[in-house]
């Protein structure tokens, strides 16, 4: 019987250090859920002995150097899932119990601190579609982005990247993999965007807010990961079977923002935008209230410090637009860039 | 390594640096000197000195009559 996409399937589970893929086991992974139909791309750098001097024109054998994979999904914004994915591309991460609180949690996401550590934190990925069942393990955050447009669930692109190594799972699907349900959606039409200068009341754009784009890029070291002396390779102890990172250690990270907005008769925030104000700006989702703690699921997005990059004219629905693009920069007086914090009744998301 | 203070909000909760996870309980934690300034100045931790030991004194000998 043919394969059909729909019985695709996904997982994942933290792993405690870059290296040590995720045993399976009683309810070891977690569930991914996706909206699209990837999956992993494996690449292999492979040389041969063309132009050798073996008299002849073609190669006559080739072997491999090293491997290298990536996989790029699409999470629909379910409150409960979102941390996971900002905190494999930024890194760091503190949980407390809000004031008020027992089950409610709240999860703040920032940037590694370089000083603490450039090795994000990996995950050992799972994918199965038919025969086609493998893992792969340390896997990184090395894009993200989350965008809301229109009516829709917010919806959050990541991209992983592994140190090369797929093997088979040996995970059985149906008690090793833990189903999550009870999410709780967040849609465009619960975010509010407000801009502060520092000196003047927050600007709130309200009814004149139409949509956002906030992405996350990370730059990995990703040739230094390759160490010789480590001598790992894609089957253990065979160096024909090509090397496979030991490390992938983060470089640089770019954090761009943009915002869509109806043009009103007043755009006090984004003029000063314009002018290169140096700006906060606070997106925020608040949900349903968490087993009547009086405290509101919530995503609150703070940018702390963000320049104007692009304005563009744009037309939604027949109503006149207009889209400020930006960067991210680390605020020097606090080192603070980025926050994502997130309230919900998740215990941690420092492993899963 | 550097002994910190718990701030009151982070109480019973953890930060984490990539895979290092660093669990709040109790009321101080010892961290390596790079992750202690970050906590200092992050999230507002503060330093422990620890207080000098004095030596105990010796007894009195007893004299004997």
């Amino acid at each position: 019987m043919a394969v059909v996409t729909q019985d695709r399937a996904y997982g994942w589970a933290t792993q405690s250090d870059y290296v040590t893929a995720k045993t399976p086991g009683a309810n070891a992974f977690k569930k991914l859920i996706v909206t699209d139909n990837n999956f992993i791309d494996h690449q292999v750098a492979t040389q041969n002995d063309d132009g050798f001097s073996h008299g002849y024109n073609t190669p006559t054998d080739q072997w491999t150097e090293s491997h290298d994979n990536s996989v790029s999904h699409t999470m629909p914004g379910f409150i409960e899932e979102l941390p996971k994915a900002f905190k494999l591309v930024l890194g760091g991460y503190a949980v407390t119990t809000p004031d008020g609180g027992t089950t409610a949690k709240s999860h703040k996401i920032t940037p590694l601190s370089p000083a603490v550590s450039r090795q994000l934190q990996a995950v050992s990925y799972i994918e199965k579609v038919g025969a086609h069942d493998i893992m792969a393990p340390s896997m990184l955050g090395e894009s993200l982005s989350l965008q809301g447009n229109d009516q829709g669930l917010l919806m959050c692109d990541l991209s992983l990247r592994g140190s090369g190594e797929v093997k088979d799972s040996g995970v059985t699907w149906g008690s090793h993999v833990d189903v999550l349900t009870g999410f709780h959606k967040v849609f465009n039409t619960q975010m509010k965007l407000e801009l502060d200068n520092g000196s003047d009341a927050p600007y709130e754009i309200g009814c004149n807010y139409r949509a956002f784009n906030l992405s996350v890029q990370n730059e990995f070291l990703d040739a230094a990961g390759y160490k010789p002396g480590c001598n790992r390779y894609q089957t253990s102890g065979d160096n024909a079977s090509g090397a496979i990172r030991s490390e992938l250690l983060l470089n640089r990270q770019n954090i761009t923002f943009n915002f869509t907005m109806d043009i009103g008769s007043t755009n006090e925030g984004f003029d000063e935008l314009v002018k290169q104000t140096p700006m906060k700006i606070v997106l925020s989702a608040e949900g349903a209230e968490i087993a009547s703690e009086g405290i509101d699921r919530a995503l609150i997005v703070t940018m702390e410090r963000v320049f104007y990059t692009a304005r563009q004219i744009g037309e939604s629905n027949g109503v006149v637009t207009f889209e400020i693009s930006g960067t991210v920069m680390t605020d020097v007086s606090t080192g603070k860039s980025i926050e994502i914090e997130v309230v919900n009744d998740v215990a941690t998301y420092a492993t899963w | 390594m550097i002994k910190l203070s718990i701030p009151k909000d982070l109480k019973g909760g953890a930060v984490q640096f990539g895979n290092e996870l660093i669990e709040l309980s109790g009321t101080s934690v010892t961290v390596r000197p790079e992750v202690a300034e970050h906590l200092k100045t992050r999230f507002g931790f503060t330093e422990q000195v620890e207080k000098q030991e004095t030596p105990a004194k010796p007894e009195p000998k007893k004299e004997s009559k």
